[in-house]
């Protein structure tokens, strides 16, 4: 909320220069986030008076003034119509900056020589009134500043939502008056409102959850008139513009006292005023000439015939205050802060009504408000009789109290503090506080304080803050649970390490997108959606992350790399489900090209994926299997599913170019995704000793007719070598011209009892090579 | 294989004698190059029988290796360098282009900030990115249609649920089903209704933390805090505890640190004020403690929260937090 200094100094004084008072509120819990001195850009304004007025010949508007500031006289031609000889003005010498930037230079008009300019409010930054200079008090001194009678300095302060009392100029000064130790000044109001007959407005609320207070005053024949300067230049330092007395009565009385009141045209209203909840669909339009739809849980003011306000959010056309208003009806309530609220959202609606109401208003407030008002209605206009008033309260503010233990609060604190010091603080702070005999203390709640007051700690907070926490000497915590290790997260660090180390870069991307991006790679159905997105473009969750990661490639085509190995972790998303994944695209060549690498290029194919990802499944203890893959986005023949003990876990293969979406990739483009969790492996491996016998190795090479594949040979090869096996590749590949491929398989042997002889070796090939010729139909080379 | 024997011993003779590099560079020749002696015994090999083939193998091993040692000593000796000194490679050229990959800067800027924690002593336990409402608010004390929840604008899921919009629901989580004494930290990506600026992301890193148990106090969360600025900033870099208001702390503060670009002296990333804003902190609320079925007359904690992304921002300089999530190659590379 936006607070005039000069408001703020009429409840209470203090020397304390502002900035000083700003790091204070700030280091108490009210950050003050900006302030602006009203003519920080003013320079060389000051008081003047008019001499004398001079007709100028051939012109009817324009007139030669002679000024004095007291000590000079100045020539200054001027337009403006208001003036007479011996106003006093503010007055702008040679040189002066005005607010917005205008220089004040010496100047001729119609060959007259202009020594200065006399100043209407809006060039000095007072509002918009700009049709006549701003006659001045005769009481300000000749040649003094300006900005010394005018000047304020406007500040925001970010009010916590648990602070609605600090939402008004006198609930700050309270808190101002806690860091400098003085009670503000008591707000002049009529304490007892004594009402000569019935209220001819009578109230029925219908909705007592909603409205726990609603108090109205009937005023007879009041006189609406244009507002007096100080109500108007308080209003206009927070940025309203004035409208006339009595809508202007009831915004000073919300900034000043932080309680919304609502005026209505007491003739324009149907019978009694009845607080009750909408029906379904019922209109209104409200004084921003809006149409709103209400619903049933939207609490309304209405008559009996039609709606006059959103209760607590704003006024509807109809019964509102008009220069031709004789008598009003003030509403002056108390609404629940979770009603106003759904309604404040459901609509839209920010006002500074419902601000309030939906963090809740002082309990009190209704008749104070209302005595107030009276006070400024009789300082400032006529009016003929009040009615009396009419408050729906049943009981008056009560609060049981707040027991805080000293034991909680030096616990919570950390440190002790004497009982006088706790009672000082709590007292300027408006709280009763009272000494226990067993050293504990009883807190009296204030009923602006009451929406926030629940529990022991919110007073120790209180406490705290005022204290200071600067004061609070730092303990090195000791902490007695052991740190878990939390294996998993280091099992992520491992797979990220491990990429990392084989020249991948890792990318962020945000999981919030597209659903077009993901149609593009045939996914259909089945996200999760935004039901509230920022915009349609991001509406979806991720249900995959390598769309995404080609979506980083295609993006940094501009730089034309030759290859690019990226890879991410994180979750997608997919109805209710979120899973956690690792995702790689490669691009291009697997290494970056140089003269070394162009001897030897090393594309991103198929199996230079699958020997990526079989390194990987290595490194995480496991045995994947690889089988067909179907998914849409890979080139057909050219991907593979990853299953672990029967379970699909993710896939791998080369992407089909035509789904990227771009005709800047040249090269082709692998991807893989996996599920990490299943790959999480708890145990630790076991030392399981090796052999220190010699090992052997043999080559066999045998042709196999068309159609078998090394998969099923290799399977078969490992099955029939016997247990010395100690491992099998596929170490060469041929196709013969007369049909069939020929296909090298190195076997290494090792025993772990004895070093093999040639002819145990030679009998285990031997096998292999039966088994071959029976299963595949193969010819030894 | 008696043939060899002598061979050998005539060889290994003729080394010591020499006194001319030239000479043994012949010997060299003579011995080891392709044509030589020894590859001349070595075609022998396939025509023995097994047993022989086996010992005059191994014969011919030692020799070769007893030989070259003894040519290099020669060489060294008669040359003063080694005698296989490589003539023909520019080794300026530059090797086989190994890429080093890269992580990136928001998790190395995890890594510092829970391997900092962890050595504290807090474990490290992850929550979901999908949440209920009981976790993200309801059991950290945001009543239904309160204000506190406007900080926290969230994005609500066709599926019921809505994205998280800090990583307190872990807190939640770990006090539901946990006794104390507990010390956790806990990172991860929050989401919340910003448009993304410089400053804002609708996504975002958060690493939470808290610690319960018993006679916890604002000097516990002053003194954790405080090692943290340490570690992370630098020794010696002075904090405030500004009271603020987080529903599920009672007291809230934020913390602001020392501006590290200008000692404090005020400039314009700390808006010449000469702090810097860093996380939000303060002691659980009791109702907190409550709801996850402690007692807060026996036990208290504290909490505090902070943005990877701002610290990120701070440690390393980035001006603008949409960097993060451009995946401009550029930057990915960058960071170690």
């Amino acid at each position: 909320m936006k607070y005039s200094m000069n408001w703020l100094k009429r409840y209470i004084e203090f020397d304390t220069p502002h900035t000083e008072l700003f790091e204070r509120l700030s280091m108490t819990g009210s950050e003050v986030e900006g302030f602006k001195e009203k003519f920080e850009d003013m320079e060389n304004v000051v008081i003047g008076k008019i001499l004398k007025i001079e007709a100028v010949p051939d012109s009817d508007k324009i007139r030669y003034c002679s000024v004095t500031d007291g000590k000079e006289e100045y020539n200054v031609v001027c337009g403006a119509p208001n003036i007479k000889e011996g106003d006093v003005v503010p007055f702008a010498l040679t040189g002066a900056r005005l607010p917005g930037g205008m220089k004040i230079k010496k100047t001729k008009i119609r060959g007259l020589e202009s020594q200065g300019m006399m100043c209407s409010k809006k060039e000095l930054g007072m509002g918009a009134d700009h049709t006549g200079i701003f006659i001045l008090d005769e009481k300000y001194a000749l040649g003094s500043d300006f900005k010394g009678y005018f000047n304020d300095i406007v500040f925001e302060i970010e009010v916590t939502p648990n602070r609605p009392d600090l939402l008004s100029h006198y609930g700050l000064a309270r808190e101002v008056g806690a860091l400098v130790r003085k009670k503000p000044n008591p707000v002049p109001r009529d304490e007892e409102i004594r009402g000569k007959y019935e209220s001819p407005v009578k109230v029925e609320v219908r909705a007592p959850e909603a409205c726990t207070r609603y108090a109205l005053l009937y005023v007879k024949n009041v006189q609406n008139s244009p507002s007096p300067p100080e109500i108007r230049e308080a209003l206009e330092s927070m940025g309203m513009t004035s409208k006339d007395l009595l809508v202007d009565i009831s915004n000073f009385n919300l900034f000043e006292g932080g309680h919304p009141t609502h005026f209505f045209d007491a003739d324009r209203i149907a019978g009694k005023i009845i607080i009750r909840f909408a029906a379904e669909n019922e209109k209104c339009v409200t004084i921003d000439k809006e149409e709103r739809t209400l619903t049933v849980s939207d609490l309304v003011i209405a008559d009996e015939e039609k709606v006059l306000a959103i209760a607590g959010v704003i006024g509807c056309l109809g019964s509102e205050v008009t220069e031709n208003t004789v008598n009003i009806a003030i509403e002056s309530a108390v609404f629940t802060p979770s009603f106003i609220r759904r309604t404040k959202q459901r609509l839209g609606i920010d006002s500074d009504a419902a601000y309030r109401f939906e963090r809740g208003v002082d309990p009190e407030a209704p008749l104070a408000s209302l005595g107030r008002i009276v006070y400024l209605l009789k300082q400032y206009t006529k009016f003929e009789s009040l009615g009396n008033i009419v408050d729906t309260l049943r009981s008056a503010y009560s609060h049981p109290g707040i027991i805080v233990k000293n034991e909680t609060l030096e616990r919570i604190l950390s440190v002790k503090l004497e009982p006088e010091r706790i009672c000082e603080i709590l007292s300027y702070l408006s709280f009763k506080c009272e000494k226990l005999i067993n050293g504990d203390f009883r807190i009296g709640v204030p009923s602006f304080r009451a929406a926030d007051m629940k529990h022991e700690y919110d007073v120790i907070e209180e406490v705290g803050r005022i204290y200071g926490y600067a004061q609070v000497e730092p303990k090195r915590p000791y902490i007695r649970s052991p740190a878990g290790l939390n294996p998993y997260f280091s099992f992520k660090e491992k797979v990220r390490n491990h990429f990392v180390s084989r020249g991948y870069l890792e990318t962020l991307n945000i999981s919030i997108c597209d659903e077009d991006a993901f149609k593009a790679y045939g996914y259909t159905g089945d996200f999760t959606k935004v039901v509230n997105p920022l915009n349609q473009n991001l509406a979806v969750l991720a249900p995959s992350l390598f769309p995404r990661l080609i979506g980083v490639l295609v993006k940094n085509m501009k730089y034309n790399p030759s290859s690019l190995k990226l890879f991410e972790i994180g979750n997608v998303f997919g109805g209710k489900s979120e899973t956690e994944v690792v995702s790689l695209v490669l691009y291009g060549n697997y290494f970056d090209e140089n003269w070394a690498s162009r001897k030897k290029t090393l594309e991103c194919d198929l199996f230079t994926l699958k020997g990526e990802i079989a390194a990987f499944f290595d490194l995480t203890g496991n045995t994947a299997e690889f089988g067909e893959c179907s998914e849409p986005f890979y080139t057909a023949g050219s991907a593979c599913s990853v299953l672990l003990n029967g379970e699909k876990i993710g896939h791998f293969g080369i992407i089909e170019k035509s789904r990227i979406g771009s005709k800047r990739v040249p090269r082709s483009v692998a991807a893989a995704e996996f599920s990490l969790k299943p790959l999480f492996k708890c145990e630790d491996d076991v030392y399981t000793g090796y052999s220190v016998f010699q090992k052997a190795s043999r080559d066999i090479t045998m042709v196999f007719p068309a159609g078998v594949v090394s998969g099923d040979i290799m399977k078969t090869l490992k099955a029939s070598a016997g247990r010395d096996l100690k491992s099998a590749v596929l170490f060469d590949i041929f196709e013969i011209p007369k049909g069939g491929t020929a296909l090298t398989f190195r076997m290494t042997f090792q025993s772990s009892k004895k070093t093999l002889s040639d002819s145990d070796i030679d009998s285990a090939v031997g096998a292999v090579i039966k088994k071959l010729k029976e299963r595949f139909n193969a010819e030894l080379r | 294989m008696k043939e060899f024997e002598q061979y050998r011993t005539n060889s290994l003779e003729r080394i010591e004698k020499i006194k001319d590099p030239k000479e043994l560079e012949q010997l060299k020749n003579e011995v080891l190059s392709r044509k030589g002696r020894l590859a001349s015994f070595m075609t022998l090999l396939p025509g023995l029988p097994p047993e022989e083939k086996r010992s005059l193998g191994a014969a011919l091993n030692s020799f070769k290796e007893e030989f070259t040692e003894k040519l290099n000593a020669k060489a060294e000796s008669l040359n003063g360098v080694s005698a296989y000194k490589p003539s023909s490679v520019d080794i300026t050229m530059e090797g086989f282009p190994f890429s080093s990959g890269r992580r990136h800067l928001i998790n190395v800027t995890y890594d510092k900030i829970l391997g900092i924690f962890r050595a504290i002593g807090f474990s490290i336990v992850e929550g979901p990115e999908v949440e209920d409402d009981h976790n993200n608010f309801e059991g950290l004390n945001f009543p239904p249609d309160h204000p506190a929840r406007d900080t926290q604008d969230s994005f609500f899921l066709d599926n019921g649920l809505l994205l998280r919009t800090h990583t307190s629901p872990v807190q939640v989580r770990v006090l539901e089903s946990s006794k104390p004494p507990i010390a956790v930290v806990s990172p991860g990506k929050c989401y919340r209704r910003d448009p993304l600026d410089a400053s804002h992301s609708f996504m975002f890193n958060q690493t939470e933390g808290f610690l319960v148990d018993e006679n916890i106090g604002v000097a516990d969360l002053k003194g954790t805090i405080d090692i943290f600025i340490g570690e992370m900033f630098g020794k010696g870099i002075r904090s405030r505890f500004r009271p603020h208001f987080f529903p599920f702390t009672e007291p809230s503060m934020e913390v602001d640190m020392e501006c590290i670009f200008c000692k404090g002296k005020g400039c314009g990333v700390c808006k010449q004020s000469g702090w810097i804003e860093i996380m939000g902190a303060g002691i659980i609320h009791p109702s907190v403690l409550e709801s996850a079925g402690h007692d807060y007359k026996k036990y208290s904690g504290f909490a505090f929260g902070m943005g990877v992304e701002r610290i990120a921002m701070l440690k390393y300089r980035v001006g603008d937090m949409r960097i993060f999530f451009e995946n401009d190659l550029e930057f990915l590379r960058q960071f170690r």
